[in-house]
């Protein structure tokens, strides 16, 4: 039965092996970011346990680091949980790229699947299934991949946790959430349209800043997709 | 800037328990449902603006705003540690090397003034 990788990928080890293989030179990246992550959500004032349930629970470094800024200020509960939502968007157009390969599958393995749809998980996955589309252990590899990106997400924001309550307040690391926001957004702005969608949604959020309840941030969201989508319908495409 | 985090309470974990809420329908929504529901392609790709729209309007409030005004000073060293850190994530795709350079110059800025 174990034939191991040698082997191809015809059995539930092998593949799921091979998920979390491909995943591995990504984690030169999670490592570092998760540390940050967990050392920022310490800053900001979250108790351990509540830092904790936030990663284990919300696993999404993205939503997690920008709604620090927002705990922060007293933002209305409301407000955090729609900011997580919309940067979380970018989930449903990967869950449905990724649905109709798992449409064979138990209701118990589509729930837990859906767990793991992550940025870099979720590139991978596609990217086999464009090489070997007939792969039978697919969500074998899916979940190796996602295990292996979920154990290193979770431990390493744990370590920040820990590293980040020992920190002194003088050194300002709740900055640092403000700081990734800022170097996540890069990978994000691929062309003018996304272009157009960052500039709108800052510039509105920043011109509504003094409406009450954090209500220009979702001002700025809104009116920042919408011109994205008008960006794109309108303007030229930049020749590449 | 003070911190008003202490005043959410048992609050927090409402919010917590909301984040992973509308994260996990956002990421296993449509593979649980799959092929009962399809997302129109309009709506995938208006879909595709939201995380720059919203990060953007996270961020662009919490470095233009000093002391609650607008502030394209020198004064601002959150905007210009901001920038810096920026500027590094486009140029080296770094989010370590860009946090790490953004804790340098804020401190350093902090130092000087």
């Amino acid at each position: 039965m174990t034939r191991g990788l040698a082997a191809g990928l015809d059995t539930p080890r092998a593949a799921y092996l091979a998920g979390a293989a491909a995943v591995l030179p990504f984690l030169a990246g999670t490592v570092p970011f998760g540390l940050v992550t967990g050392a920022a959500t310490s800053a900001a004032g979250l108790s351990f346990w509540e830092a904790v349930a936030m990663t284990v629970l919300v696993f999404a470094g993205t939503a997690q680091i920008a709604a620090l800024p927002l705990l922060v200020a007293g933002a209305p509960a409301l407000v955090v949980i729609f900011t997580a939502f919309i940067i979380n968007l970018r989930f449903v157009i990967y869950s449905a790229s990724a649905a109709p390969h798992f449409r064979h599958l138990s209701m118990r393995w589509k729930l837990v699947l859906g767990y793991f749809t992550t940025d870099t998980g979720f590139a991978l996955f596609m990217r086999k299934m464009a090489e070997r589309p007939d792969l039978p252990h697919r969500h074998w590899y899916y979940l190796g991949g996602g295990n292996l990106i979920a154990l290193a997400w979770i431990t390493t924001t744990v370590a920040g946790i820990h590293a980040g309550a020992l920190v002194p307040g003088a050194w300002r690391l709740e900055f640092a959430a403000t700081l990734g926001i800022l170097a996540l957004l890069g990978p994000f702005v691929r062309g003018r349209p996304e272009f157009a969608a960052a500039a709108i949604g800052g510039g509105v959020a920043l011109a509504a800043s003094g409406l009450p309840l954090k209500l220009g941030l979702v001002c700025g969201a809104i009116a920042g997709i919408a011109g994205g989508v008008l960006a794109e319908r309108f303007l030229p495409r930049k020749p590449t | 800037m003070s911190n008003h985090l202490a005043a959410y309470g048992w609050a927090l974990w409402a919010i917590i328990a909301g984040m992973a809420l509308v994260t996990y329908i956002n990421r296993a929504g449509l593979i649980v449902l799959s092929g009962k529901f399809l997302l129109p392609p309009a709506w995938q790709r208006a879909l595709r603006f939201a995380p720059a729209a919203a990060l953007s309007a996270i961020v662009v409030p919490d470095l233009f705003l000093h002391q609650g005004q607008v502030d394209v000073s020198l004064d601002n060293v959150r905007l210009i540690a901001g920038m810096s850190g920026l500027a590094v994530a486009v140029l080296t795709h770094s989010t370590t090397l860009a946090i790490a350079l953004g804790m340098v110059v804020l401190h350093g800025l902090l130092c000087l003034a």
